[in-house]
């Protein structure tokens, strides 16, 4: 089994006037090669914090993040990122959002828009290419995103609670294309998520925090068999066997 | 039910302003024609002299707003540094500085276009800052991630984010430009549209003075009209999700 990431003892306080709030406390794990690995942990224990460190967003106090033998302290083309709120450019359309990052990486146009043409087929929008975000739904825009962050060629995907503005159904559907995406795509995910079921559903590897500060409080393997059935015997005991470990 | 009587409301604003600006045009044409006294001919180089001195001082104060606002915005020192500054600084009435412009700069364009761009700067600058400061935490970091440094983010992220609220402020500074060149060249200043009125007025020529107030309005009606208001429709179409 191959490393994708190494994540060694991140610490993050944020200092603010009078307060200081430490967010994580040294946390380290490691993130195999090609494994969707779920991070779960109560409100506040600094899941988001750690996934823009991990993209570069945010830098550690301490401690730091290996991709391979290079150490991440920047945004990095290596590392993409669905939002949990879409954060999809408004003024650009459908297909202009998913060739933003190739734009930006200087592809050619040609290729720009192949690639973004496939992509937002594989998640399902053909049609809607030339929409921009407020014309689409909820659902829609959270295809937008993922065919953005899949249309570039990073390794690693990161996604903070990408269903959670989304009704039951739309999640659902997202999950499932997810799953299919993932066997063509190949990439290292690392799934922030509020809900057990949800990790259970998806994940190879589950990691639980504490609470703030963040630091591991369990790893678990998931090695149901997919496609995995929620009413399952299997599947209700790993629940209660993670739900244990949550504190709040 | 709202939007259409919304839509009717606008739509009857629009007839209702067409018709006054062609009201005051076939007014402004009947006068001209009447009195064949009236040097025309220099009044339009005047509303043109006042034009180009407000498009000068917007593209100076909106390149300048940008690059202090972008600025201030990537260094807190910056902006802790020059933010108390801008302030004292905005809360001098333009027209206040004047006199002292005439003294370096003369009569001329250049004590012109800085008083209008002091006029307008303040607007633009507050303006941008805010909406920078203001902008989706994850919008910023979505461009981050996809790779949007320097040059490119600013053409491709920061420009058309920004871009309503320029429009937004650019229509307010106009307007300030006009109100304040008008001022300036009645005051202190002796060519433009401003001068040509003041003149006009002291010299008894009424149906002069009607004219140019009327040319005036229906020049910056025409802006309004077919300039900003296409642009503010059109960013703002796609801004607000
Ligand atoms: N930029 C910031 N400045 C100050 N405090 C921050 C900042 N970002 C996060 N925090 C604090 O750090 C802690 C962890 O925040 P974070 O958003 O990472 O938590 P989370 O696990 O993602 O929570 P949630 O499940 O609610 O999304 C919180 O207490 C939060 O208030
Ligand atoms: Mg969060």
């Amino acid at each position: 089994m191959v490393e994708a990431l190494r994540i060694e003892k991140i610490s993050k306080t944020f200092k603010e006037e009078n307060k200081s709030v430490t967010a994580l406390n040294k946390i380290s794990f490691d993130v195999r090669q090609g494994e969707l690995l779920a991070i779960i942990g109560p409100s506040g224990c600094g899941k988001s914090t750690l996934l823009k460190i991990i993209a570069g967003l945010a830098k550690p106090d301490s401690g730091f993040v290996r991709h391979k033998s290079r150490i991440i302290a920047e945004p990095n083309p290596k590392v993409t990122m669905v939002f949990q709120h879409f954060a999809l450019f408004p003024w650009l359309t459908a297909l202009e959002n998913v060739k933003f990052g190739l734009k930006m990486r200087g592809l050619s146009e040609n290729l720009q828009e192949k690639n973004a043409r496939q992509w937002l087929r594989e998640v399902g929008l053909r049609g809607s290419e030339d929409k921009h975000p407020r014309e689409l739904s909820g659902g829609m825009k959270q295809r937008v995103g993922l065919a953005r962050a899949l249309a570039t060629d990073a390794e690693i995907l990161l996604m903070d609670e990408p269903f959670s503005s989304l009704d039951a159904f739309t999640a659902h559907a997202l999950r499932q294309d997810l799953m299919r995406l993932r066997l063509k795509k190949k990439n290292t995910i690392i799934l922030v998520t509020h809900l057990v079921d949800e990790a259970i559903e998806l994940a190879d590897r589950i990691i639980v925090l504490t609470p703030r500060p963040g630091s591991v409080a369990a790893i678990f393997e998931n090695k149901l068999k997919r496609p995995r059935n929620k009413r399952s015997k299997e599947f209700f005991r790993l629940v209660d066997k993670i739900t244990k470990t949550i504190r709040f | 039910m709202k939007v259409p009587s919304r839509w009717m409301r606008r739509r009857l604003a629009s007839v209702v302003t067409t018709i006054f600006i062609l009201v005051a045009a076939i007014v402004a044409l009947a006068l001209i024609f009447k009195s064949a006294k009236l040097d025309t001919a220099k009044m339009f180089l005047a509303v043109i002299a006042s034009i180009s001195r407000i498009s000068v001082a917007y593209v100076l104060s909106l390149g300048a707003a940008l690059l202090f606002a972008v600025m201030m915005a990537k260094s807190k020192l910056l902006e802790n540094l020059l933010l108390p500054v801008f302030d004292l600084f905005q809360s001098i009435p333009g027209l206040a500085i004047l006199p002292l412009a005439v003294i370096y700069f003369g009569k001329g364009n250049t004590t012109a276009i800085f008083i209008i761009f002091l006029a307008m700067f303040w607007t633009m600058l507050f303006t941008i800052i805010g909406t920078l400061k203001g902008l989706k935490e994850d919008l910023s970091e979505a461009a981050t991630i996809f790779g949007a440094t320097g040059w490119k983010r600013f053409r491709y992220f920061t420009m058309p984010a920004l871009l309503p609220a320029i429009i937004t402020a650019s229509i307010i500074s106009w307007g300030a430009g006009w109100e304040i060149i008008i001022a300036a060249e009645i005051i202190g200043i002796s060519t433009g549209i401003g001068a040509f009125l003041n003149t006009a007025s002291e010299s008894g020529q009424t149906s002069l003075v009607v004219v140019g107030i009327m040319v005036l309005a229906i020049v910056v009606f025409m802006i309004n009209k077919f300039i900003w208001l296409p642009l503010l429709h059109k960013t703002t179409k796609y801004q607000t999700e």
